[in-house]
């Protein structure tokens, strides 16, 4: 028993001493095009070595659907809606459901090494930054990773990665998103679709700036980053542009293959589509299942 | 008299531990239903019997050589740590892979992470009912949720995996 609270106070100091004695670097951008800022995380996730310090990366995107590594668009958006109306429709290498991202809407990326991941740390730092600068706020984490306002709104989602060594946690914040577009395109499909995909848990959303309009994404940023920043011995700014290559070597090939129709569409988990089909010239019903395996058709049933 | 019933009493017991340990090991390469009807005592000696069977790798993956063949998967202390396993991406039959190459990725509580091959070579079997039952991971991860086959391209990839009980000692230092 001794040896064990020992051993507990042990891990707690080293704890203490390991956080104090890293230094953290903070990233803004004003890149707005997701793919490139997706490219810059996975760069840094497998490049970088995070044993001495800490990120974060706060960055925003021009109106976008962003999927989860398992999921399956057709199944989770308006898939020809996002294409004729040119919004960026992007699957992450993380896990999770899908969520939508406009300027409106704040992307906190956190990056560690893997023993240090803790998705509930890096949230309720969030809320302790909204509610230092804001206290009237009521926020709070739920058990799901999500940001909760007034008890039953959610306004921010989480999602993350780990690999050997590192692992990052990123979460949108929803501060001024047009949520009239939010419920349009992230409006799932009725389709009769069957599939292993990873399903999104559907929840009723609000803006912070519902709640005060003079809170904006630039001093919700701050907020957190007061608050992020105070962990560390040393704390770094850069405004760092995701799309430079002479800083970045190799971000643009990443972000290519995050472009790639194989990457979007073709990692869609096999799936089947059943749908009735009227041919008019015989009046009749006909019942059509497609099976879809990496995006495309490989085998049509009609009954 | 009395010392030589002694003797007798002492090397009966003798005699029946050895008996145990032989029953208990012969049983192994017979059939592992027959070990359900023994004492506990002889269980025991099937345990540390089974010790040496499996490598593991620092990464928490468990891996089991048979002719040349790693069948792999998680360990059970990965699978608590992961969480509810939603999806799993398995890698592709044909594929050619290097130690610590990202082989498969688990899906849990909205984490994605990464398995990495235990050995080089090239993937034979993938375990396509992990696609469908993804769960399995959770329910039996050191048994039937193996992730694929590889036949091995270099026997000394062994050389810095993990016996049984170190690995143990990992895990409980990681605690």
């Amino acid at each position: 028993m001794l040896l064990r609270c020992m051993s507990n106070y042990y891990v707690l100091l080293n704890g203490i001493r390991c956080f104090s004695s890293k230094q953290c670097i903070v990233y803004t951008t004003s890149v707005t095009d997701p793919f490139y800022n997706l490219a810059f995380e996975e760069w840094m996730f497998r490049k970088v070595d995070f044993t001495k310090t800490n990120c974060l990366f706060i960055w925003r995107s021009q109106p976008s659907v962003v999927i989860g590594r398992h999921q399956n668009p057709w199944k989770e958006c308006r898939v020809n809606d996002t294409i004729s109306d040119e919004i960026n429709l992007c699957r992450r290498s993380s896990g999770g459901g899908a969520v939508y991202h406009d300027l409106g809407n704040l992307n906190f990326t956190f990056f560690n090494e893997k023993s240090e991941y803790n998705t509930k740390r890096n949230l309720k730092l969030i809320t302790r930054g909204l509610r230092e600068t804001w206290p009237f706020l009521d926020v709070d984490v739920n058990r799901r990773d999500d940001i909760i306002l007034n008890k039953r709104y959610k306004i921010s989602g989480t999602a993350a990665r780990l690999g050997r060594r590192s692992c990052y946690h990123h979460c949108t914040l929803l501060v001024s998103t047009n949520k009239s577009n939010l419920t349009k395109y992230l409006h799932p499909n009725k389709l009769n679709l069957t599939s292993i995909a990873t399903d999104s848990v559907r929840s009723t959303v609000r803006n912070l700036s519902d709640e005060d309009n003079t809170i904006n994404c630039k001093n919700v940023s701050n907020a957190v980053t007061q608050v992020y920043v105070r962990q560390f011995s040393g704390a770094k700014y850069y405004e760092i542009d995701t799309k430079s290559e002479q800083l970045l070597t190799g971000v643009t090939e990443i972000a290519k293959e995050l472009l790639q129709w194989e990457w979007v569409y073709g990692k869609t988990p096999k799936f089947t589509y059943e749908f009735d089909y009227y041919h008019e010239k015989s009046e009749q019903t006909f019942p059509i299942t497609l099976e879809v395996k990496e995006g495309i058709v490989s085998n049509i049933t009609v009954q | 008299m009395a010392s030589a019933r002694l003797v007798n009493a002492v090397a009966s017991k003798a005699f029946k531990s050895i008996q145990y340990s032989r029953v208990g090991f012969l049983s192994i390469s017979q059939s592992n239903g027959l070990l359900k009807s023994f004492k506990p005592h002889c269980r025991r000696i099937h345990t540390t019997q089974l010790l040496s069977d499996k490598l593991f790798t620092k990464d928490h993956e468990w891996v089991s050589i048979e002719n040349g063949v790693a069948t792999f998967g998680i360990t059970d202390y990965a699978q608590e740590k992961l969480g509810e396993v939603v999806y799993c991406e398995l890698p592709e039959v044909g594929v050619e892979c290097d130690k610590d190459d990202v082989i498969a990725v688990v899906e849990s509580v909205k984490a994605a992470s990464d398995i990495f091959a235990p050995v080089s070579g090239e993937v034979t079997k993938a375990n396509e009912s992990l696609v469908t039952s993804p769960g399995l991971i959770n329910a039996s991860p050191e048994d039937s949720a193996w992730i694929a086959k590889i036949k091995m391209s270099n026997d000394s990839d062994t050389d810095g995996l993990l016996n049984e009980s170190d690995y143990k000692k990992l895990i409980v230092s990681l605690e």
